[in-house]
């Protein structure tokens, strides 16, 4: 039974890169239980501005943090466009064009679907743990939760635009908040989850909103209606082929 | 009175009054030449670039030329392509809608700006549709085809018949997606424009990006270069008409070809300025042979000045005679050398002028090789002014020596 | 006065006289001759000079005088069209060393450049700092921060338009965007280091350099570039090294710099013709006033041609006394114009600023500081015109002036 104060120096005398393993791990925990080994999810994507807005209905297939395959089932205009993600590289395939095309660079920072994430912004997948170092700003007790505000910086040649960013992760690995800043410190963009429940027999954020903080009303959102994890997928879901030619 | 004296006095010495009436009339010739062309080649210049893509005027969404979002529309185009139609000024106006698309070959994909256009109305503003080299500019106002520069063409590894795989935003976000036959290929000496537009109907470009009617600018071709600023006017306050409650919605704004083309116009001012650099060498050779002239032609007469001034002529009047011979020979130089000069112009405002040896040159890109200078008030009157000035400014000297001249001293003199 | 022996000696000697006896006179008609001559060689110094500077841009504006690259390479600048340059070098090194003042290796690729609010499509360039900086503009360094160290250096360059775009600084970072010869999508980060100013907009909005090594790397290619660039010390030599080079490294394009850039070319031959037509313009001008001044010089001194004739002085040699006389002035007249203009050269030798058409000179791609260009050739012509049409000029009075006949002559005045 270690006095209180005692263990309160014991901390102190902690090397502060313990810290930031610490920073570290709960960001990398947080990005793996999202990701999950494999995951199979159905969605409804809303893009959101001043003077209109649009939903998507998209069945989403995700194995690791580099490979992914998006399907848009509705409206009938987007039924049947198709995104498939490797490791920094995209593909997008409209079958009324049906034709597989790769975005180029020049066509990498357009937004993706009409929504305010990019396709550079899909291919970013776990660079969040490997690509920055991580500070533990600090936590805080909410609703029975420890909030852990992690402050996350790139590295020098990282292939990242921002100053910093900054997570809130809840102690059970989800993802509260992600906050993006340019290098003057600058809030631009935000992506917070609005709803946390169960699906597939997790808990997770159930729908997710990423907002432009300079523009106002412009946001877009992700609510999950179905999710599944672990699952098994064939070997051929993420090719180009099955991009093209789909089973189901 | 003081005009006839001085008239006979220039007569009294026929040559050297020709000879200086022959050097003024030449430079006043030469510069109305040299300025008819340079101005019919800015003219030129700027029709070039005006009529090849880009309009005189263009109305668009604010803030669309900072930021061409396929979202910043003009929602009731028609109605405003319309009512520029009954301006007398407006020589032809056409409606474009526009997005970044990638745009894939067989094994090929570029980037490119997609460009909506009016089969039957941009033929009228821009010259791309006349420099299709091969194949043509659409079948008709709805057909589903495009038609590219031949240097994208060539990137892409394009003939025309082939088809292209288009992806690109829709008006609302969403992908639009379209595979179209190339039906032509076009050279318009713009590197600029024959890597990066490519051309199909307005029509099947709204209906493939879901433009529900909208469009993205109106081009204006006018009358003529020179009045611009009073048709952005007129324009403006029709625009005003239709929105009389801006509000939330701002009203279009309409550009000129200064705005949509900054370079250009500081390059013609450049130009310009070089321009005067030779005329002057000319003015000032010219401006002192005549003060030589008058000079020696005064010193000569000092005798003369002499006994005038013994009968009573004041030096102020004597001085008075001297300035109304120059301003007389000026004026008889002036008006020969104008006399040629509007007769060279015009002849070559007929079979045009071109620097010998460089029309081949030019051609290859598409720059003019002959000029066709017009015959305008500025060149017409800038040259006479200029001389009839220096001639003026040629007389101080000698009028200063003659101010000082008493009797005595002018009789005594040899 | 003994006609015969050495007339010629004579006849100078009176022109000299005369023309010496009248220092008012022969001061003003040198005037105009002076003034007509100097303002063609002035012409000259500066038209020549913004013509030179327009093809010293075209050289310097990465094009160099000779550039060695894959044939498909000038059509289609991508990644895949890059070569293995080790064996260049060492040939370089060798025998046509002497021909060849400086080259330099470049890896020149499309990509993206993104901040944190815009991206631009630019021409990454990966160039070794030290041979590039001896053949393009990179060489007339930053305005802000530094410039690149080492072929391996981190840090980017960018133009100063471009940082006004991305509403950066010095300092920041970026992350540029491009495809690697595997076709895969290769990003990373940058920091900005330096600041270059160009003169044209599009110059500073399009480049961005970094080392070579750093490019090659970030974008797989191991020791292969883009393309060559060569900066000959004989400009004359070019044909010759052309040859050469197209027949060593068959597998190459070589292209000299008029074939890459025409347009430089041919404006530099259109202002050739016109600047000799525009001093002939000046010259008419200047004959029409000698002429006129010769004639009311000649009839002050109708008496005294009358005494001379009288004296035995035949028409014949009064028409080359006054010949004469013009060749006095006309040849002090291009002395002194010849100096006057040489003494402007030597002053504005370093340039002469005309910023206040920056931006129109940036459009049309001409500096805004023009370097004059002393063109002998330019010069000769601008002298022999004058001196051939001041004499011809002169011959009419001078005719006429023999055409008198003494008893008129000396009667009046």
């Amino acid at each position: 039974m270690i006095p209180r104060f005692l263990y309160f120096l014991l901390l102190l005398l902690l090397p502060a890169s313990l810290f930031a393993q610490d920073a570290t791990e709960i960001v990398r925990a947080a990005i793996d239980y999202w990701r999950d080994t494999t995951s199979y999810t159905e969605a409804e994507m809303t893009v959101h501005r001043p003077d209109w807005s649009r939903s998507m209905s998209l069945r989403a297939w995700t194995k690791g943090q580099t490979q992914s395959l998006v399907r848009f089932t509705s409206p009938a205009k987007d039924a049947g466009n198709a995104s498939l993600r490797d490791g920094r590289n995209m593909w997008s395939f409209s079958p009324k064009v049906n034709k597989v095309i790769k975005i180029p660079p020049s066509m990498m920072t357009q937004s993706w679907m009409g929504s305010d994430f990019s396709y550079n912004d899909l291919t970013k997948g776990d660079d969040i743990v490997k690509l920055y170092t991580h500070r533990l700003l600090n936590s805080i007790q909410q609703d029975g939760h420890t909030h852990f505000e992690v402050e996350a910086i790139p590295f020098e040649d990282a292939a990242v635009v921002w100053g910093k960013e900054v997570l809130t992760i809840r102690d059970d690995h989800i993802m509260l908040r992600h906050r993006f800043f340019d290098q003057e410190g600058r809030l631009i963009k935000e992506l917070t989850a609005r709803e946390i429940g169960q699906l597939g027999g997790k808990l997770i954020a159930k729908r997710i909103r990423m907002e432009k903080v300079e523009e106002a009303n412009t946001w877009t959102e992700m609510a999950h209606q179905a999710a599944q994890f672990r699952i098994e997928f064939p070997e051929s879901t993420f090719t180009l082929a099955n991009l093209s030619n789909p089973q189901e | 009175m003081i005009t006839k004296l001085a008239w006979r006095n220039l007569w009294r010495h026929k040559r050297r009054t020709l000879l200086s009436v022959v050097g003024i009339g030449f430079a006043v010739a030469v510069l109305q030449f040299f300025m008819g062309i340079q101005l019919k080649s800015y003219d030129s210049a700027i029709n070039a670039s005006v009529s090849l893509y880009y309009g005189h005027l263009q109305i668009q969404p604010e803030g669309y030329l900072d930021d061409p979002e396929v979202r910043k529309v003009l929602a009731a185009p028609q109605a405003l392509l319309g009512s520029l139609k009954s301006i007398t000024d407006v020589k032809a106006a056409a409606l474009r809608a526009s997005s970044f698309a990638l745009l894939s070959s067989e094994d090929r994909t570029y980037g490119a700006q997609i460009v909506g256009v009016e089969f039957d109305n941009e033929p009228h503003v821009s010259s791309i549709p006349g420099v299709i080299r091969q194949g043509v500019f659409f079948t008709s106002a709805d057909a589903q085809q495009i038609i590219m520069g031949r240097a994208l063409a060539d990137n892409l590894r394009l003939r025309v018949g082939d088809s292209v795989t288009i992806l690109g935003q829709s008006r609302d976000g969403s992908l639009a997606a379209m595979v179209l036959p190339l039906a032509g290929i076009f050279e318009s000496g713009s590197r600029d424009l024959d890597r990066n537009i490519v051309e199909m109907p307005l029509r099947t470009f709204q209906e493939n990006f879901g433009m529900e009617g909208a469009a993205h600018n109106i081009v204006v071709r006018a009358r003529s270069a020179s009045s611009l600023e009073s048709l952005r006017g007129e324009i403006s306050r029709i625009i005003s008409r239709s929105y009389p409650n801006p509000g939330t919605l701002a009203p279009p704004v309409v550009l000129t070809w200064e705005e949509l083309l900054p370079g250009l116009k500081e390059s013609i001012e450049l130009d310009m300025s070089f321009g005067w650099l030779f005329y002057f060498s000319l003015i000032l050779v010219v401006t002192l042979s005549v003060a030589n002239t008058l000079l020696m032609s005064v010193l000569e007469r000092v005798r003369e000045f002499g006994v005038m001034m013994s009968l009573g002529a004041t030096p102020k009047r004597v001085a008075g005679l001297i300035v109304v011979e120059s301003l007389l020979l000026g004026f008889l130089g002036v008006l020969i050398g104008t006399a040629f000069g509007v007769a060279v112009l015009r002849y070559y405002g007929v079979h045009g002028f071109s620097i010998p040896g460089t029309e081949e040159f030019l051609k290859i890109w598409n720059i003019p090789g002959a000029v066709f200078p017009e015959i305008t008030f500025a060149v017409v009157s800038i040259a006479p002014c200029v001389l009839l000035l220096t001639v003026l400014l040629a007389t101080i000297y000698p009028v200063c020596k003659v101010m000082r001249l008493t009797p005595v001293q002018a009789l005594h003199a040899v | 006065m003994n006609m015969a022996s050495s007339p010629t000696r004579l006849l100078l000697t009176l022109a000299y006289r005369n023309v010496c006896r009248n220092p008012r006179r022969s001061v003003l008609t040198l005037g105009a001759i002076i003034v007509g001559l100097a303002s063609c060689l002035m012409l000259s110094l500066l038209a020549r000079g913004i013509s030179q500077g327009l093809l010293d841009d075209t050289v310097r504006n990465l094009t160099g005088h000779i550039q060695l690259h894959r044939p498909e390479f000038l059509r289609d600048p991508v990644i895949e069209q890059s070569f293995a340059a080790e064996n260049i070098g060492s040939y370089f090194r060798g025998e046509f060393a002497t021909g060849i003042k400086h080259w330099t290796a470049r890896v020149r690729v499309p990509a993206v450049l993104m901040s944190e609010r815009e991206s631009y499509p630019i021409t990454f360039l990966g160039v070794d700092p030290g041979a590039e900086g001896k053949l393009s503009f990179f060489g007339d360094g930053v305005s802000l921060g530094r410039s690149l160290e080492s072929p391996g250096d981190p840090g980017v360059i960018i133009g100063k338009k471009l940082l006004q775009l991305l509403q950066t600084q010095v300092g920041k970072r970026v992350v540029i965007m491009s495809q690697g010869t595997d076709r895969e999508i290769n990003d990373q980060g940058f920091r900005i280091v330096g600041v270059f100013d160009a003169e044209l907009d599009a110059t500073e909005r399009a480049f961005v350099f970094t080392g070579i090594r750093t490019a090659q790397k970030m974008l797989n290619m191991g020791a292969q570039v883009s393309e060559i660039a060569l900066l000959v010390s004989d400009t004359h030599t070019i044909e010759a090294l052309l040859k050469n080079l197209s027949h060593e490294f068959a597998e190459l394009q070589v292209l000299p710099w008029y074939e890459i850039e025409p347009l430089a070319r041919t404006l530099r031959q259109i202002q050739d013709k016109f600047l000799v037509f525009w001093f002939g313009i000046v010259v008419v001008a200047i004959s029409i006033g000698l002429t006129n001044t010769l004639f009311m010089a000649l009839f002050e001194r109708v008496r005294e041609i009358g005494l001379v004739q009288a004296l035995g002085m035949r028409p014949w040699q009064i028409v080359i006394e006054v010949l004469c006389e013009s060749l006095i002035l006309l040849v002090v007249g291009m002395l002194l114009a010849n100096a006057s203009a040489l003494l402007l050269f030597a002053f504005v030798k370093n340039g002469i600023d005309l910023s206040i058409f920056a931006q129109g000179t940036g459009f049309i791609g001409i500096r805004s500081v023009v370097i004059p260009q002393l063109l002998p050739a330019d010069w000769i012509k601008a002298n022999l015109l004058v001196l051939a049409v001041g004499m011809i000029s002169s011959f009419y009075p001078a005719w006429k002036g023999s055409r008198l006949v003494p008893a008129h002559a000396m009667t009046r005045g």
